[in-house]
């Protein structure tokens, strides 16, 4: 093997691995993108127009699977859902809050393959409904399926940290 | 003319020197507030009176590195990280059994005099057992309503240190 040969070598060694890179980053991206929208779609102004809120539900059930699987690990509940439901729970949560804020802390993308990711984060909620300021705070895992180039939840799960 | 000792640490010469001692400063103070002692600001009222709703306190890591939790210590939960901790005060340890009648704390059916409280409450919660590998945690504010409490039994895995004072 001649000096031009390898260095030809390196070369296509070298941008194998930077696509390699780049196709895992964008997925990556991507799914970091996704997980931005919820914190957009979920916030609540105060006097927000009944059709932003409308639009934001949708928004934000379009990042779910149709069907989903959802479980509540602290009400020990599970079941499954379509897109239209998830968007109606949605819009009925909005609704009982004047205003609300959520964000997403400690986020973490645990792998991605075969267009398939599991991620594991920290939601934190703040808002105010007709009472009290309310703040609640829960740790959740779900799984992402790359489906016709969008990636979605296909399951979330609120895991229990403190058990009554 | 010679530099004062003061100015000298005031205004250093941006020297190779000076360079190397300022990363040394950084990556020690990087990791010794990631690491050992995490800087935190409360936010939320489960902890008053003792912690108060923006007050400021470290998580001291290094805790339970030698030591196990005990009753009555106040610790820092972690959910998916540690971006975001619960300060809670632990009232039962794996085995014990833990009850609230009229407010009042019975652990091993035995009841705890809880002087850090200044708040009356009217909790009543059934007795429960706590399960190994966990510890029972609840905060210090009782007269929040019992269903808008944050408490409960918590992987022992999950306590990030306790609070520095």
């Amino acid at each position: 093997m001649n000096g031009k040969t390898l260095l030809v070598a390196v070369a296509i060694a070298l941008a194998a691995g930077v696509a390699a890179w780049w196709w895992w980053a964008d997925d990556e991206r991507a799914i970091r993108k996704q997980l931005a929208v919820i914190e957009e779609a979920a916030a609540k102004v105060e006097n927000e127009p009944p059709v932003e809120g409308l639009v934001k539900a949708t928004q934000l059930a379009a990042l779910f699977s149709d069907p989903c699987r959802l479980t509540v690990e602290a009400a020990r509940h599970e079941g499954t859902y379509t897109r239209k439901q998830i968007q109606e729970r949605i819009v009925l949560v909005r609704a009982s809050f004047v205003q609300v804020a959520v964000t997403l802390h400690d986020t973490v993308i645990e792998r991605i393959e075969d267009k398939n990711a599991a991620v594991r984060g920290t939601i934190r909620l703040r808002g105010k409904a007709t009472g009290d300021p309310i703040a609640d705070v829960q740790e959740f895992k779900a799984k992402m399926a790359k489906i016709d180039g969008k990636w979605l939840f296909t399951a979330v799960t609120v895991i229990e940290v403190l058990e009554r | 003319m010679k530099q004062s000792r003061w100015r000298r640490f005031l205004l250093p010469d941006l020297n190779r020197s000076f360079a190397l001692r300022l990363v040394l400063v950084a990556v020690a103070a990087a990791v010794v507030f990631t690491q050992v002692l995490i800087p935190f600001r409360i936010q939320g009222k489960s902890m008053e009176p003792t912690y108060r709703d923006g007050g400021f306190n470290f998580c001291w890591r290094a805790r339970y590195l030698f030591a196990e939790p005990e009753r009555g210590d106040v610790v820092a939960i972690r959910f998916a990280g540690q971006r975001i901790m619960l300060l809670k005060r632990i009232v039962g340890l794996a085995g014990d059994t833990v009850e609230f009648r009229n407010g009042a704390l019975f652990v091993n059916d035995t009841w705890v005099k809880e002087p850090h409280l200044r708040s009356p409450s009217d909790w009543n919660l059934a007795a429960r057992r706590v399960e190994p590998g966990k510890v029972y945690v609840v905060g210090d504010n009782r007269i929040v309503p019992l269903d808008r409490q944050s408490m409960g039994q918590v992987e022992r895995a999950r306590i990030v240190g306790g609070v520095l004072w």
